[in-house]
């Protein structure tokens, strides 16, 4: 019934006299496989903070499945169905991989037993074998694994995938983005914010490229490859 | 009743007062402010200034002269303190805020039972002929013993801040918290960078601590009651900013100067607490700092 | 869990049992004299744990909740004459409302300021009750506490068996806390404040609940002391060496689970009433002091973490 699942409008962002972010707007349809490019410090993460709620925009409004959300609390926002996962990944230490992914299922409803559901999605990630692990013993890209099986076992409708793959093998990448891949067949809308260009030029069905807090190109992977000013931003003149 | 002898006399006490609470945060203002190192043991370390201090003056040192003498083995034990310090911490890949909290509130702990054990609990001062009398101008009576501890305050505090600001070791010691990786790849070690500075702040304390002891009496388990005062010093002026801290500190000097005169003297150690958790409901990022 | 959960229940009637009965049957009063002692710590290390262990907010300022369930509990007991379990619900009352405030007015930055804000709770505390002449100000005043009733035989098993009370009540609620979706959520926090707040996780909530508990147990800790000592002042109520063994019992014990303080707290509370008998209370700290500073050093999971280490490492 509604063509845009996540807006952002005329969103501003300044720390002190630094202006991270805007004014930027930017539509999300549902199931959108949406890649996010830009160098460090080009207002990708301020971006996030302000859809997920860490920031509050200065100006602007963002706007979840029509609903104006600019002012209410980040858990409340991922209650929503807007989640991510985090660049470093940050898992909760001192939990075992599955308590990990009961602690967004204690604030969200799931159809039948939680625990079920938990151990549904780590298979479907393939930490099937780590269920009660300690989260600390995982490896490099079992911990991405458990940061996204943890963003999405709420069943979001917005996944934001923050370098998910940074620092990770060919092999692994490919891995990760069968992962991504596969929850967008079930219909979750994915921003994926990537410095590893062969995989969000595979990954996007749009790319929108940033520079110094304003978005500066849009446009599907070939398009945006083929951009004069994101060539400038990363190729210099 | 709002004489203006009173009033005068309050805000220039307050003012007297701030400026030696401002060296007494100074070095905090370089371990918490600078390097985010949560030192509370900091107000313990300038008792422990006072004390050293005392002992040189039974020996009949000057303060002054005994807080000069003071400097180097401060600096050696505030060094040796970021060496225990860092050996406990970075073996687990960096240190926990809250178990650092809890290292310095144990060594705050037993600096205060060694002191109460060497030199017992009751009170101790200086005596020197120079802080016996007042200065008389006009309304204001101004005692020499608040006169000269806060003259001594903003002397240190320029000296400190110009080096911090003018010299390449103290903009290092600026960088250091930030941009680790910056200063190896310029040939500087971040350890001992920090090591220098932890040894600088902890030098700060036998000059606040001699201030301390030349306003009054001082006893083993006086930090205690300036925990506040300190940290609402660094924390409202922006953690780091050292102009800012003087600021801050004559603010809470003043503040605590008026409740005592116009109050009762018995409320003012509650006065910079309150100034503190105002502060951080309402300004969490301090009066002088920038938003982080 | 559910079997565990049966064990812990059956230990709670064993020892709530062993509480009425042995008062009748051990005949000496300075045994539930000094276990009173004991069993307060016991409420306090637990109380402390709920925020300082489990979400990782470090309180320095225990004795000032403390101080304020002593204090609250002496007035209204002396000036309005209320029963005792009043007292001692009054006290829980005002300490999760002190909880609350404190963190309400620090908690959302972050954790270090809190720690500082308890530093000076205890001397806002104390000063204002210094200033308060129906406190009896720096003076104290003196209690003079309920008669036993029938089913105790003196005044110290009395004392003893109500601290018994409370210390198992705090414990039951920081095992509740624990295993519940409580625990886990400030077990989230701690580890990641950021991404349990993106997990859906009402953080600050979820913490301000933490210090409503934490300071409510604390408060309740000191309730009955004005009628154990029959005296209260406040350098005895707000004093340093509650607020240094909240703590250490804990950070001794092991932090993660309700067993490592209560553990910590046997220990440390015991060690400190056997040797308060041959050292001085300055030695007592100091001996405090340097534990704190070991186990943070080089043992911070406490003695739970190198038991199961142990075991651990028997095991393969």
């Amino acid at each position: 019934m509604n063509d845009i699942v996540l807006s952002m409008k005329a969103v501003e962002k300044a720390f002190g006299a630094f202006r991270a972010l805007g004014p930027v707007d930017l539509d999300l349809r549902p199931g959108e496989r949406l890649g996010i490019i830009g160098p460090n410090g080009s207002g990708k993460t301020t971006l996030i903070n302000c859809i997920t709620g860490v920031y509050r925009p200065d100006k602007g409004s963002v706007h979840f499945e029509g609903r104006d959300i600019s002012h209410i609390e980040a858990h409340k926002r991922a209650r929503l169905g807007i989640s991510r996962s985090f660049q470093i990944p940050r898992p909760f230490a001192g939990m075992t991989v599955l308590e990990n992914l009961l602690v967004p299922l204690d604030y969200c409803h799931v159809d039948g037993s939680k625990e079920e559901r938990a151990r549904a999605v780590l298979t479907s990630v393939g930490l099937a074998g780590r269920i009660s692990h300690p989260s600390e013993s995982l490896s490099q890209l079992e911990l991405r694994k458990l940061e996204l099986a943890r963003a999405l076992v709420g069943n979001p409708k917005v996944l934001i995938a923050d370098e998910a793959m940074a620092g990770l093998s060919g092999e692994e990448i490919d891995e990760v983005l069968s992962i991504l891949f596969a929850l967008n067949r079930s219909g979750v809308a994915v921003i994926m914010i990537e410095h590893i260009m062969h995989a969000v030029m595979r990954f996007s069905e749009r790319i929108v490229c940033f520079e110094t807090g304003r978005l500066i190109a849009s446009g599907t992977s070939a398009e945006i490859a083929e951009n004069p000013l994101v060539q400038k931003v990363y190729f210099g003149e | 009743m709002l004489s203006i002898d009173i009033l005068l006399n309050a805000v220039v006490t307050g003012i007297l007062l701030g400026s030696v609470y401002a060296s007494l945060a100074l070095g905090l203002g370089i371990t918490f402010g600078i390097l985010h190192i949560p030192n509370i043991a900091h107000p313990t370390l300038v008792i422990a200034g006072a004390f050293f201090v005392y002992t040189f003056g039974q020996w009949g040192f000057d303060p002054i002269f005994a807080a000069l003498i003071g400097l180097a083995p401060f600096y050696i034990l505030g060094v040796a303190l970021y060496i225990f310090y860092s050996r406990v911490f970075e073996r687990r890949g960096g240190a926990n805020v809250l178990q650092s909290l809890t290292l310095f509130f144990g060594l705050s702990l037993v600096i205060e039972i060694l002191l109460a054990l060497s030199f017992g609990s009751e009170l101790k001062s200086v005596s020197v002929s120079y802080i016996g009398s007042s200065l008389k101008l006009g309304l204001l009576t101004i005692p020499y013993r608040l006169l000269i501890p806060a003259l001594l305050g903003p002397v240190m505090i320029a000296a400190v801040w110009l080096y911090l600001s003018r010299t390449n070791s103290g903009t290092a010691i600026r960088a250091v918290a930030h941009e680790e990786r910056a200063l190896s790849i310029a040939g500087l070690n971040p350890a001992s960078v920090k090591q220098h500075a932890f040894g600088i702040a902890t030098a700060t304390a036998v000059v606040a601590g001699a201030a301390l002891i030349m306003i009054g009496p001082v006893e083993p388990f006086a930090g205690r009651f300036q925990i506040g005062r300190v940290f609402a010093i660094v924390v409202l002026a922006g953690m780091g900013s050292i102009p800012g801290s003087l600021a801050i500190a004559i603010i809470i000097g003043v503040a605590e100067a008026l409740v005592a005169s116009y109050l009762n003297p018995s409320w003012a150690p509650g006065v910079a607490f309150a100034i503190l958790l105002l502060g951080l409901a309402f300004r969490p990022q301090g009066l002088f700092g920038a938003a982080r | 869990m559910r079997k565990n959960s049966i064990l812990f229940l059956a230990g709670i009637v064993i020892i709530l049992a062993l509480g009425f009965l042995l008062p009748w049957t051990i005949r000496n009063p300075f045994y539930f004299f000094v276990g009173y002692v004991v069993l307060q710590y016991v409420t306090i290390a637990t109380g402390w744990n709920i925020l300082g262990g489990y979400a990782g907010y470090i309180n320095f300022g225990a004795a000032g909740f403390f101080g304020a369930g002593v204090y609250l509990a002496a007035f209204l007991y002396t000036t309005l004459g209320l029963p005792l379990p009043l007292c001692i619900l009054s006290a829980a009352v005002l300490g999760a409302i002190l909880g609350v405030l404190m963190g309400y007015l620090t908690l959302r930055i972050q954790g270090v300021y809190f720690a500082i804000a308890t530093l000076g709770l205890v001397i806002v505390l104390e000063t204002i009750v210094h200033n308060i002449s129906a406190l009896g100000g720096a003076s104290g005043m003196a209690v003079y506490g309920p008669r036993p009733p029938g089913w105790s035989p003196g005044p110290s098993q009395y004392n003893f068996t109500v601290m018994l009370m409370i210390a198992v009540a705090s414990v039951a609620l920081a095992r509740f806390v624990e295993i519940s979706w409580i625990g886990r959520g400030l077990r989230a926090v701690r580890a990641s404040e950021d991404a349990a707040e993106c997990s859906g996780v009402p953080t600050l909530r979820l913490k301000l609940l933490a210090c409503a508990l934490s300071g409510a147990v604390l408060a309740a800790a000191g309730s009955p002391y004005p009628f154990y000592t029959s005296y209260v002042e406040p350098v005895t109520a707000f004093s340093l060496i509650i607020g240094l063994n909240a703590i250490a019992m804990p950070l001794i014990g092991g932090t993660k689970s309700w067993a490592g303080p209560v553990l910590g707290a046997l220990l440390l509370a015991s060690v400190q009433q056997i040797a308060t008998v041959t050292i001085s209370s300055e030695l007592n700290i100091l001996f405090v002091g340097l534990v704190l500073i070991a186990f943070v050093a080089f043992a911070p999971g406490g003695l739970a973490d190198l038991f199961s280490r142990k075991q651990g490492r028997a095991k393969p």
